[in-house]
């Protein structure tokens, strides 16, 4: 029966009358959304100019956070695959990029695109070796990899310093935190127009297709384990690119950070902000980032500027006494490791999709559609995608 | 000669001899039914011929090439497109992004000058959108083109699943259970879709079916599988008459008396009338 009122909807129904129910936003909603579009751009262009450089360097990092997640929302949220040794990725990025500069006397510039190759080159050899397993295994494997990279990697001498660290200035014209902070934004508009590119084309769909079933997209004629490899050097390259970003603005890489803890967060930032969201990955990553700085600016934010003392300032303040009577065992620096698994069981049990998946009613709104609080776009995540 | 040709194909998984072999053709232009109970091998053989499985013995020759070692992906280049019985459909896209993503081997550029949006990528992505919703007018589907997949109805999702394998532009078309989750009547308009298409597109079209009367309408030669094994090919109506095929479907010994009966619920009902009778 629906194949016959299919067809006789076809003959009904003509293409003005569809055109006709198209949404136009009236002026007050176009003032709207134009003021929420400036709100975003001041707070991205224009507010970090009034903070302190230290401030600015931490926005900076928030930025590069942002673009590991993407790195991540590829192979874990358009392939199905979830990589546990993605800080090696990026660390392995930061060294070369380090080691390019300071020890080869090459440019920043070079730097970062041997940084992209080298993380390219990585994924291809250990996803073009280990990518005939799939989901579980090839965290393992990934896993695996990042201990070792750490283990033994960090500590070779010519790339690290022999664990000592390698010193990475930041590029002449870009030679100030605000200035490099337009940078890595600039980098991360690069990053979102690639994966936006790829998604539009027939290499995103391909990737779509095979993780939702790999037999399906065989039939279509997608080769489905080069397709998967390449989603993996995808994003191994955005990966060594970020940990570019990350030396120049620490300006000094220490082989310490990269640890299996790292990629945990990665991991947590991509999935609490939202598979395949870009906007959800890089919030995600921003606020993992930004975390251990707001968890001891908020509180004080409220209690000493506007004399609130909440819940959170009490909190706060437990978890202060706990850093002052247990030194490096409650520190801001563990935040995300322990709110980030909360967030990551709330974003499991009430919003698979994380923050993408809220925030995609604004979204489209911005984008001129109509305001639908329960429109989270066709692509809607599923509870079995995280499960990888 | 036959665009397909399965030559003696066997497959055992564990204990179970899904196979055993089972020859089949496909000649240019010809519709060819698959037919057999529940657990049959029909769908273990489409995968064979897909690619899926590798069989234990046999050759598939697709168009006179020997496709056996061949992957998937590259049958499917050569013009093998396939269907599923719990339909092969991207379900978090629209239908139009389905067709679209099927059209992979018709895109013409380099993946990564689709990441940057050059090489003319965008031009053929503008190509593949128009030949998608042409095809869905085709098949009366146009209304559907934005709509997620996911919330559409079996039968319907049967319809732009055979949409889909059509945009692969295929001339060897395998076609699973094309008319399950269908009514009689749409059935009957799903056997006019098919004999349109191969004139259409010029397709060779194999299909697994249940639907008896669209077998006999739109087959032009019928094989009945039953325990893996090839019971009796042949045209539709023999097929459907021969005794063998009717003790395969009702579950009993092919003994003279059964086999002289034609249809199935007569031979039920006078077997019935004897027994209280007596």
């Amino acid at each position: 029966m629906t194949l016959t009122h299919a067809t006789e909807a076809t003959a009904t129904t003509d293409a003005p009358s569809r055109r006709a129910q198209a949404f136009r936003p009236g002026v007050g909603g176009w003032i709207g959304r134009a003021v929420l579009w400036a709100a975003v751009a001041w707070l991205v262009l224009v507010f970090p100019l009034g903070r302190p450089g230290f401030e600015v360097q931490i926005y900076a990092t928030a930025v590069c956070y942002g673009m590991v997640a993407l790195s991540l929302n590829v192979l874990l949220g358009y392939v199905g695959q979830i990589s546990l040794g993605h800080q090696a990725f990026v660390g392995i990025g930061a060294f070369t990029s380090a080691y390019m500069m300071t020890v080869q006397g090459q440019s920043f510039w070079v730097g970062v695109v041997v940084a992209a190759l080298v993380g390219g080159g990585q994924a291809l050899i250990l996803g073009g070796t280990s990518l005939r397993i799939t989901g579980l295994y090839f965290a393992l494997v990934t896993l695996s990899y990042g201990l070792v990279a750490e283990q033994n990697v960090f500590q070779i001498q010519e790339l690290t310093g022999g664990g000592q660290g390698q010193p990475a200035p930041k590029p002449d014209l870009f030679d100030t935190d605000w200035r490099y902070y337009y940078l890595c934004l600039g980098f991360l508009a690069l990053v979102l127009y690639v994966d936006r590119r790829l998604m539009k084309s027939k290499g995103g769909r391909a990737l779509l297709a095979l993780r939702e079933n790999p037999r399906v997209a065989a039939t279509f004629g997608v080769n489905v384990r080069i397709a998967t490899l390449f989603a993996f050097v995808v994003s191994g390259a955005i990966a060594g690119l970020a940990g570019a970003l990350i030396a120049s603005n620490d300006t000094f890489v220490s082989p310490e950070v990269w640890n299996f803890q790292l990629a945990l967060v990665f991991v947590i930032m991509t999935v609490v902000g939202g598979l395949r969201s870009r906007a959800g990955a890089v919030i995600g990553g921003a606020f993992f980032a930004l975390l251990p700085f707001l968890i001891t600016k908020i509180p004080l934010l409220l209690r000493d500027v506007w004399g609130v003392r909440s819940v959170f300032n009490v909190i706060a303040e437990a978890w202060n006494w706990g850093s002052r009577k247990l030194p490096n065992e409650l520190t801001p620096e563990l935040a995300p490791l322990v709110l980030g698994p909360l967030l990551l069981l709330l974003t499991l049990t009430k919003t698979p999709g994380g923050i993408g998946q809220q925030i995609r009613p604004i979204q489209r709104w911005m984008f001129g559609k109509k305001f639908d609080l329960h429109d989270h776009g066709p692509k809607e995540v599923q509870i079995t995608d995280v499960r990888a | 000669m036959s665009v397909l040709d399965a030559q003696g194909l066997s497959i055992r998984f564990g204990g179970v001899q899904a196979n055993r072999d089972v020859s089949m053709k496909i000649g240019e232009w010809e519709i060819v039914g698959v037919i057999g109970p529940n657990g049959a091998g029909k769908t273990t053989l489409f995968n064979l011929i897909t690619g899926f499985y590798a069989p234990d013995s046999g050759r598939v020759r697709l168009k006179g090439v020997d496709v056996t070692d061949l992957p998937v992906h590259e049958r499917a280049a050569m013009g093998l497109g396939r269907t599923f019985q719990n339909v092969g459909l991207v379900k978090g896209a629209t239908v139009r992004e389905n067709l679209v993503t099927a059209q992979h081997l018709q895109a013409d550029y380099a993946t990564v000058s689709g990441m940057f949006g050059i090489g003319g990528s965008r031009a053929v992505e503008r190509e593949l959108r128009a030949k998608a919703d042409a095809l869905l007018d085709v098949l009366g589907l146009g209304d559907l083109r934005d709509t997620q997949v996911a919330g559409l109805p079996y039968g319907t999702l049967k319809r732009v699943e055979i949409a889909t394998v059509l945009a692969t532009d295929p001339e060897v078309l395998l076609l699973d259970e094309p008319s399950s989750g269908m009514g009689p009547e749409e059935a009957h308009q799903l056997g006019d879709t098919l004999l349109d298409l191969r004139r259409t597109f010029g397709l060779s079209i194999a299909m697994i079916e249940h639907h008896v009367p669209l077998v006999v309408r739109v087959c032009d030669y019928v094989y009945c599988l039953d325990f893996g094994e090839l019971l009796v090919e042949g045209l539709p109506d023999d097929v459907r008459r021969h005794p063998q095929v009717v003790a395969a479907y009702l579950g009993e010994d092919p003994e003279p008396e059964v086999v002289a009966m034609e249809a199935a619920p007569e031979s039920l009902v006078e077997n019935e009338s004897s027994g209280s009778g007596s």
